[in-house]
């Protein structure tokens, strides 16, 4: 543990009263002995090293969170070796290849930049033990919270979902389309029945699952039922010799 | 009495501490028979004499993936069908680590070996193994299927919609699945209340028994393994596992030849296929020894349809 040693001079305080002598003795002057004090300092959050990340979006890949539906993100650690992720002469990482094969697959990436605060980066000083000389590097979203001493993470999902909602309302995000929104609804709803049918057989462990089921298909319902017409496709003749 | 000899006495002739001839490994993962699964495939050898750090693996659209057509009239000519293909790259990237130690502290060392080669080689093997798995779980939200809900504890029904959608993309082979222990407890919690023909079978009741290992068993047919290198994912709201069949994942290394000169040169293998080299250096003039870890990995997705993200609560 990083210990900061200081010593401290012994000092009479000045407002303490004055030494009062009597022949039959003295009785001392107010004073604290001097002692090397030892300042550990709060531990760090205990956790380990981990690589910057840029977030992508896939337009198929959406759920719902806290409420609302909103794109699930994924995390492109910016980690040479790791999905094309390469590294200039000068050590800086290259993410050219690995977004455009992302690209290929159908991720689009956010700029980091489009955070809040101007990065959804947010860099820690953790360490695996929590011991400050053993300080390493974690970068998080801005949404995590880390706490000192402890590998508890504490996740602001209204805030990211109140960003991805701020994201698909300034055009950087499209909207879910309507017909991958209807299929998440009937997934659910069939996960929902299955559920129905475990509680009834007095499975209680899956009453949370139920529960969210539950609250997910309502908001997937409203957003089917907002959400425009689909288009219909065109209309051909097959040619068949009846 | 007097002169009696004490040992607080004898600040002279005893020392405040002792150490042990055993010592205590701090906790980390360490086992990375994960690699060995047939469901992480290798894709070659990068850089040395090959070329170039990036392995191409092509895809192709053969053996069945197209149905023939039937043919239109007699007499009349086919057209030709055109071939799919595609291709994943593994870039190879250097990982390294160096410890370093002065003379005073090598001679002080009381013959537990911390600080020689057998330790340091020992070390090099966990530590590849472990940046190789934590590059492969880094894949898990990249894959375009995932299953779970946000904040809600892995379930059975999560688990088995994971082997359905592999099922329906048509994969094949033995899957496997990486879950971070959080989840995986998760499961376990929820074996203790499944019913049906299920809590019969041995699977869910063995995995009810601690293992041990990081190899948890086998759950439906799908070989478990955690790894606390599974990342967070949804703001650090979620863990993101995976289960991955043959051709989602694909690694990389690099034979690193022996440089001419090297004062000690140890070529090493991580679970019998991952490259890695021990190399020993003197500093004479600063009277420092050290031990430089050198491994290349590369590590890709291959078939976005043969991985399903698992993403539950944290």
């Amino acid at each position: 543990m990083a210990r900061t040693l200081s010593a401290s001079k012994t000092t009479a305080d000045p407002e303490a009263p004055k030494v009062r002598r009597t022949q039959s003795g003295q009785t001392g002057e107010v004073a604290v002995p001097t002692v090397a004090t030892v300042a550990d300092g709060a531990p760090l959050p205990r956790h380990g090293p981990s690589a910057p990340f840029i977030y992508a979006w896939h337009p198929a890949c959406w759920h719902v969170m806290a409420g609302k539906l909103v794109p699930r993100l994924r995390q492109m650690r910016m980690q040479p070796g790791l999905s094309n992720m390469g590294e200039s002469p000068d050590g800086r990482v290259v993410t050219r290849n690995a977004t455009a094969a992302a690209a290929d697959r159908g991720w689009t990436t956010i700029a980091i930049e489009a955070g809040p605060g101007g990065s959804y980066l947010r860099k820690h000083k953790v360490s695996p033990n929590g011991r400050s000389d053993r300080a390493v590097t974690r970068w998080a979203s801005a949404w995590e919270t880390l706490y000192s001493g402890s590998d508890t993470i504490q996740s602001d999902e209204a805030g990211f979902v109140a960003w991805l909602g701020g994201l698909i309302d300034n055009g950087s995000i499209p909207a879910c389309p309507a017909h991958i929104a209807d299929s998440l609804a009937l997934e659910t709803e069939s996960r929902l029945g299955r559920l129905q049918g475990e509680v009834a057989k007095g499975v209680d462990a899956v009453k949370p699952h139920l529960e969210r089921a539950a609250a997910d298909l309502a908001v997937l319902r409203a957003y089917v039922s907002d959400a425009a017409t689909p288009a219909a496709g065109e209309i051909e003749q097959v040619e068949v010799d009846a | 009495m007097a002169n009696e000899i004490l040992y607080s006495g004898l600040s002279d002739q005893r020392v405040a501490t002792v150490l042990s001839d055993t010592y205590s490994l701090l906790l980390a993962d360490r086992e990375a028979g994960a690699l060995s699964h047939p469901a992480i495939q290798y894709a070659g050898a990068g850089a040395a004499r090959r070329g170039s750090t990036v392995v191409q693996i092509p895809q192709i659209g053969l053996i069945g993936y197209d149905l023939l057509t039937a043919a239109s009239t007699e007499g009349s000519s086919e057209a030709n069908v055109a071939l799919t293909d595609g291709n994943d790259q593994v870039t190879v990237a250097r990982y390294g680590k160096i410890y370093e130690a002065s003379d005073l502290a090598r001679l002080t060392d009381p013959g537990t070996g911390i600080l020689d080669v057998a330790a340091m080689a020992m070390d090099l093997v966990a530590s590849t193994g472990q940046t190789l798995i934590d590059l492969i779980a880094a894949l898990a939200s990249g894959f375009s299927g995932t299953v779970g809900s946000t904040g809600v504890d892995l379930s059975y029904t999560n688990f088995t919609d994971a082997i359905t959608t592999l099922e329906i993309n048509k994969v094949t082979g033995q899957l496997m699945s990486i879950l971070h222990p959080r989840q995986f407890g998760d499961l376990r919690t929820a074996s203790l209340s499944l019913g049906g023909a299920v809590q019969h079978m041995p699977d869910p009741q063995g995995l009810v028994r601690y293992a041990g290992s990081l190899y948890k068993g086998r759950i439906f047919g799908v070989d478990v393994f955690t790894s606390s290198h599974v990342d967070t994912a949804n703001a650090g709201a979620d863990r993101a596992g995976m289960m991955i069949a043959p051709g989602a994942v694909w690694w990389g290394d690099a034979e690193i030849p022996a440089p001419p000169g090297a004062a000690l040169w140890v070529p090493l293998m991580v679970e019998g296929k991952v490259r890695a080299a021990l190399e020993a250096s003197r500093s004479a003039r600063s009277a420092l020894s050290a031990w430089h870890q050198h491994a290349y990995l590369g590590v890709t997705e291959g078939l976005d349809a043969a991985g399903v993200g698992i993403i539950t609560d944290a």
